[in-house]
């Protein structure tokens, strides 16, 4: 390594924040961000990003038979890496944010505004839906058929999860709970062909995410072993890459503030 | 949508002679279709009667729900969604198929216990699947009945020796 790389300051660790404590700066650029990407017909673009999870692409990883490991939690830690690297081509300080679904306003008011106001800053909300390329044969556009708030995934839930020793285990009782909340938003998100195309959809797998990086604080062995090189398509990334998410270049936080030394 | 579906006869464990008790208790629910509607199924414990208007109290047998994120059909061309048209080959790296069945687990320690304190040594499971109207329209025809293969009950030790 050269001397002035050894000595090249680190880029700082971005933070992916609760969505209720976004700064209007920061819901801003995530929504511009979401605008340029879905306004973008071709790799860079939202139809090409979404389509990977269900149709066209197939790729999702969810329900695994019971022979092999879960890799549920690294190929969607994967999805929302190279989306929001996407998202960041187009607007440089966008990050995706979380949504905690456990949480008690979520309980009382449902879906953040952030995610269901038809309108911002006088244009259309980009997270409030989003359009299907019509040539894949199914639906147009995404709606959501939300459930009452009192009826999402519950906090003692997550709890239970996060007390989970062993980690098929724990990805498994994970994914269930994430599987309740993709059936409670009902719509596109309530099917695996079509619920990456719903922009709440990458809200949820933040929090998903978050669960999980929370939970290799306390655990260990973080993965198992055997599976640490499996490759996740159609990621260039192995499940090992996927385990520290600072290697990754984020963290979770609540909300973030900064000033700059004038 | 799919009736409930009742499976009958697993074992209650009560072996007070052995002076050690379980302190977990799962339902294992095997090779669960997960190719059609996304739902969620509610489980109750010895109550055979047990519909979508049953409450989720203790009272009435509920143990809790598990939910299967569906595919919605096969928007691919004939022997697309069939994992058994993949073929077995030494060697396969490839992933599963994304529609070989799945397992999925409950966790009825406290549940298991309070039947077992109450004297009952069978235990009956009834599933009753609970799909909201206004779902995506499906590509093709939905089997519409709820579909696994076995029901295993397994307790566990996890303190002491």
């Amino acid at each position: 390594m050269s001397a002035a790389a050894a000595t090249a300051p680190k880029p700082p660790i971005r933070h992916r924040k609760n969505v209720y404590f976004l700064t209007p700066g920061q819901l801003a650029s995530l929504r511009e961000a979401f605008a340029a990407v879905q306004g973008i017909s071709d790799n860079r673009g939202y139809q090409f990003y979404a389509g990977i999870h269900g149709v066209p692409g197939g790729y999702c990883v969810h329900n695994p038979p019971p022979t092999v490991i879960s890799l549920f939690l690294p190929w969607h830690r994967a999805y929302l890496y190279f989306f929001e690297l996407a998202l960041r081509d187009q607007v440089p300080d966008a990050m995706l944010t979380w949504w905690n679904w456990a949480s008690p306003r979520a309980h009382q008011r449902g879906i953040p505004a952030a995610f269901a106001a038809d309108e911002a800053d006088g244009q259309p909300n980009p997270l409030l839906k989003a359009a299907i390329d019509p040539s894949l044969g199914g639906p147009h556009e995404t709606h959501r058929e939300p459930d009452h708030p009192a009826n999402l995934p519950t906090a003692n839930a997550v709890q239970n999860v996060l007390k989970i020793q062993q980690f098929n285990r724990f990805s498994a009782r994970l994914e269930d709970i994430h599987g309740d909340f993709h059936v409670w938003v009902g719509g596109e998100m309530g099917r695996i062909d079509w619920a990456a195309y719903d922009p709440i959809f990458w809200a949820h797998h933040a929090n998903i995410d978050r669960l999980w990086a929370r939970w290799q604080l306390t655990h260990s062995p973080v993965f198992p072993r055997a599976y640490l090189d499996h490759a996740l398509p159609p990621f260039p990334m192995t499940v090992r890459q996927t385990l520290d998410v600072s290697q990754l270049g984020y963290d979770y936080a609540s909300s973030t503030s900064h000033v700059t030394v004038p | 949508m799919a009736e409930p579906l009742t499976l009958a006869g697993l074992v209650v464990p009560n072996h007070p002679e052995a002076g050690v008790d379980f302190d977990h208790a799962d339902l294992q629910f095997h090779r669960v279709d997960h190719s059609g509607h996304s739902y969620e199924v509610r489980v109750y414990l010895n109550n055979h009667d047990a519909t979508e208007e049953t409450g989720r109290e203790e009272g009435a047998g509920y143990a809790g729900s598990f939910f299967i994120f569906g595919h919605g059909g096969c928007y691919g061309e004939e022997g697309h969604c069939d994992p058994k048209r993949r073929g077995s080959h030494a060697f396969d790296l490839r992933p599963p198929h994304p529609l070989e069945p799945t397992t999925k687990s409950l966790e009825i320690t406290d549940s298991l216990k309070r039947i077992r304190d109450g004297g009952t040594s069978e235990l009956d499971v009834t599933l009753v699947p609970i799909v909201r109207s206004g779902d995506v329209p499906a590509a093709g025809p939905i089997h519409d009945e709820l579909k696994l293969d076995s029901v295993s009950l397994v307790t566990y030790e996890t303190s002491g020796a």
